[in-house]
Parts: structure tokens; C-alpha cells; sequence
């Protein structure tokens, strides 16, 4: 399956709609990037919809890698109790299909 | 060797996109793609909803699609919203500020039960929302967080949740008469970070993490009757930290870990299937209302996403794939 990418923010209500998110799959990912089918007429146009800003995969996943890399240090930066008491652990990196 | 046209008397469409509204069992060619495609029933899309005020994970649900409620968790850990279908507005704080605690009930009258205060303290504390104000209810046996929750403000069930840290996870359940808490039967399998949903008397604890110490996973379903818990079907997708809704024999659970995801199943007291995916990947999040008209809400980061869950089938589109 090939994908394209887009940033959008997710304003809440009717960002995405049910007749959409039927009609194709749409993926959040951190930094407010959109994972959409290519060569979808129907994602394209939700993107349209959303004021979105297509992004290259090389383009998404620097805007991913650094939300994750801000977490991440913001994880390490917490005192070993709390590192210990950690729930969900150190975020992990994300690797766009 | 057999054709399509041999076979189903008919050509394979040739379109330059997907046509906007499959039919079931329509098969088409996608020349831009150049991949294979047939509309097949999914159950239920989701959509999004109004963003939470208050981005947070660990927080607790209660109430329906369109008049929800979340608390706890986030900084400071006390704040309540109120959902109406399309926006979140603030309500009356916790009197006691903390994460990963169960909710039960509706938007005006909840009770939140359990989890653990800042900075790491575990709690056996109720409160109860009046749609304005919480105040104190009585307190749970067994302190613990990361529970799971069922049933109304005067008729709930507490079940499962980390008795510590490090501490085992319990299988205890506890029952609550508006009043004070008396213990029920116990699960089969001790866990924690469960999907809960139902009534006292007819509750659901579906999947969660059952290690004591790390992350885990079972696909065990237990059922309670109000008296002891018996095996339901297995999930089809182990999660930890996932929600859910609905009732015993009419549940969603949604979201989870790990990593955290998008997944929906449904459960009809017998059999797990999969349903429509989230847009946003999550755990920790929480939900409210029934299998068909679902709210998840929370998780993840930033932790404000809410979307609304409509059930029912519906036609998507799927790639063909394999030989």
C-alpha cells in the first residue's frame, strides 16, 4: 500500500467525518502529520478539506522524529524514580511506511 | 486458467480512483495505483469529536456519545469536562487529583473510583459527580489503580488494577452501593489496564496486562454475573490500556498497547470481531457509551483527541493483496 502525508491540525469536530474515515484510512502520527492512501481522489480532497500541507515522506517523518525525540528527552530528563514509575516507558521512534 | 470474466461474467472495472461509495463485493482496478480493489463490510467508522481542554492519558470516563464525561489525570490531575457532541466544557474538579482511576455512571451522576495520586500514592478513594460538584463516597477494600470500572454512580463494580508498585496485580472485585464498597468474586486472571464496561451485574473485563512488573498481554474476556466471573471468547487483538463501552454482550473496546494503536474490536457475549480503526493510535485513553454510538477521548500525546465511534456496517475499501 503507498501512502502520502499531509500536516494538519485536528480542530476537533468534523475534522474527520465518518463518510471519510469509511471511504479511507486516515492515520495520525505525532506533530500533527496525516498518514492518507495515494492516489486516493477522496483522501486528496479531505486534505483540501482540512487545509492540509503535503509533506514528502522524507519531509513527515523529520517533523515526526523530532516530536518523538521531544518526548523522548523529555523522558530522559525525568528523575530515575519517576523514569521507574513510568507507565507507558521511553517513547519509541516511528518509522513511516 | 479461470478468469474473473470466466467466473463472474463480467469485467474487471478499470477506474482512475476509487469510486467514493463502494458496493459490497464491487472489485475495480486502480490504474493509478496499479492495485487491485473490493468494497468489503466494516463495522462501524469512527469520526472526530471536540478536543478535550485538557490533553491527558490515565484519565476516566462515564456517561454516552454525546453527553460524556472525563476526569482525573493530566496537570493537576483534578479537572473534569463535560461533552455535549461537538465540544468539551469544563466541570467541577476531583477533590482529589489523580491518574488511572475507573469511572462509572453517567454525566450527571458518575463515580470515579481508585487510582493513583501524585506523586505515586496508590488510592481506594470515591467521589461522585452531580453534574456540578464531586464529593466523597466510601472507600474501596483493595487500593489500586489502573482498574476497571462498570455499571452506574450507586451500582458499580471495581475490578482487576495494580495493588502497588512493585505490587501484584489483584483479581479482586469490589461492589458499590452508593454507599460503601463489599467484595464480589474474584477473576480468574489478575491483570490490570483492562477494558471494562457493563453493569454490576453483568459486567465485562476484556484483555489488559496480567505481568506484575512489565508490559503484558492476555486475550482472556471474563464475564461477571454479579456473583463470579466466568471465560468469554478471546480477543482477537491483546491490548493493555485500551477502553471500552457498551454492555456485557454488547461491547467495544478501542485504542491500546502496545505500541499504542488504533484498533477497535466488538464483542457480542460470544465472539470478538474487528471494527473501523481510530484515526489517532492510543492507550491510556477512556471511553463512554454503547457499541454503536461510542466516545474515546484522551491518550496518547498530546492527549486531547476525542473521536466518535458509529456503528453499523459500512463499505470500505480494501487493497487485494497476496497470491
Amino acid at each position: 500500500m503507498a501512502y502520502k502525508y499531509c500536516t494538519a491540525e485536528n480542530w476537533g469536530k468534523g475534522f474527520i467525518e465518518i463518510g471519510e474515515s469509511s471511504r479511507f484510512d486516515i492515520s495520525g502520527l505525532p506533530g500533527n502529520v496525516w498518514r492518507i492512501p495515494a492516489n486516493n481522489k477522496e483522501a486528496n480532497l479531505w486534505v483540501f478539506k482540512v487545509a492540509g500541507s503535503f509533506k514528502t515522506k522524507a519531509e513527515a517523518q523529520a517533523i515526526v522524529d523530532a516530536e518523538v525525540a521531544k518526548a523522548q528527552a523529555a523522558y530522559d530528563a525525568l528523575p530515575e524514580e519517576q523514569k521507574n514509575n513510568s507507565i507507558n516507558g521511553r517513547p519509541e521512534n516511528i518509522v513511516l511506511e | 486458467m479461470a478468469t474473473y470474466y470466466g467466473t463472474y461474467g463480467q469485467k474487471v472495472q478499470y477506474l482512475s480512483s476509487d469510486p467514493p461509495s463502494p458496493q459490497l463485493g464491487q472489485v475495480w482496478f486502480n490504474s493509478t495505483s496499479n492495485l487491485l480493489k473490493v468494497g468489503v463490510t466494516q463495522q462501524g467508522a469512527w469520526a472526530t469529536g471536540g478536543n478535550l481542554g485538557t490533553g491527558r492519558g490515565g484519565l476516566a470516563g462515564a456517561g454516552t456519545q454525546t453527553a460524556g464525561l472525563a476526569f482525573g489525570s493530566g496537570t493537576p490531575g483534578n479537572a473534569t469536562e463535560e461533552y455535549d457532541g461537538t465540544s468539551w466544557t469544563a466541570g467541577g474538579n476531583l477533590a482529589t487529583a489523580r491518574a488511572f482511576l475507573a469511572g462509572a455512571g453517567t454525566q450527571t451522576s458518575a463515580a470515579g473510583f481508585g487510582g493513583q495520586t501524585p506523586p505515586g500514592v496508590f488510592s481506594n478513594a470515591t467521589e461522585e459527580y452531580n453534574g456540578t460538584s464531586w464529593t466523597a463516597g466510601g472507600n474501596m477494600a483493595t487500593t489500586r489503580r489502573q482498574l476497571g470500572g462498570a455499571g452506574t454512580q450507586t451500582v458499580a463494580a471495581a475490578f482487576a488494577g495494580l495493588t502497588g508498585d512493585p505490587a501484584p496485580n489483584t483479581a479482586a472485585t469490589e461492589e458499590y452501593d452508593g454507599t460503601s464498597w463489599t467484595s464480589g468474586g474474584n477473576l480468574a486472571e489478575a491483570r490490570r489496564q483492562v477494558g471494562g464496561c457493563g453493569t454490576q451485574t453483568a459486567a465485562l473485563c476484556a484483555s489488559g496486562n496480567p505481568s506484575n512488573t512489565t508490559a503484558g498481554t492476555t486475550s482472556a474476556t471474563e464475564e461477571y454475573n454479579g456473583t463470579s466471573w466466568t471465560a468469554g471468547g478471546n480477543v482477537i487483538i491483546e491490548q493493555f490500556g485500551q477502553a471500552a463501552a457498551g454492555t456485557q454482550t454488547s461491547a467495544l473496546m478501542f485504542g491500546g498497547s502496545q505500541p499504542p494503536n488504533t484498533v477497535s474490536q466488538l464483542y457480542d457475549g460470544t465472539t470478538w470481531t474487528t471494527g473501523g480503526a481510530m484515526a489517532t493510535g492510543r492507550q491510556d485513553l477512556a471511553g463512554a457509551g454503547t457499541q454503536t454510538s461510542a466516545l474515546a477521548f484522551g491518550g496518547g500525546s498530546p492527549g486531547n483527541a476525542t473521536e466518535e465511534f458509529t456503528g453499523g456496517p459500512v463499505v470500505v475499501t480494501r487493497t487485494v493483496t497476496g497470491t
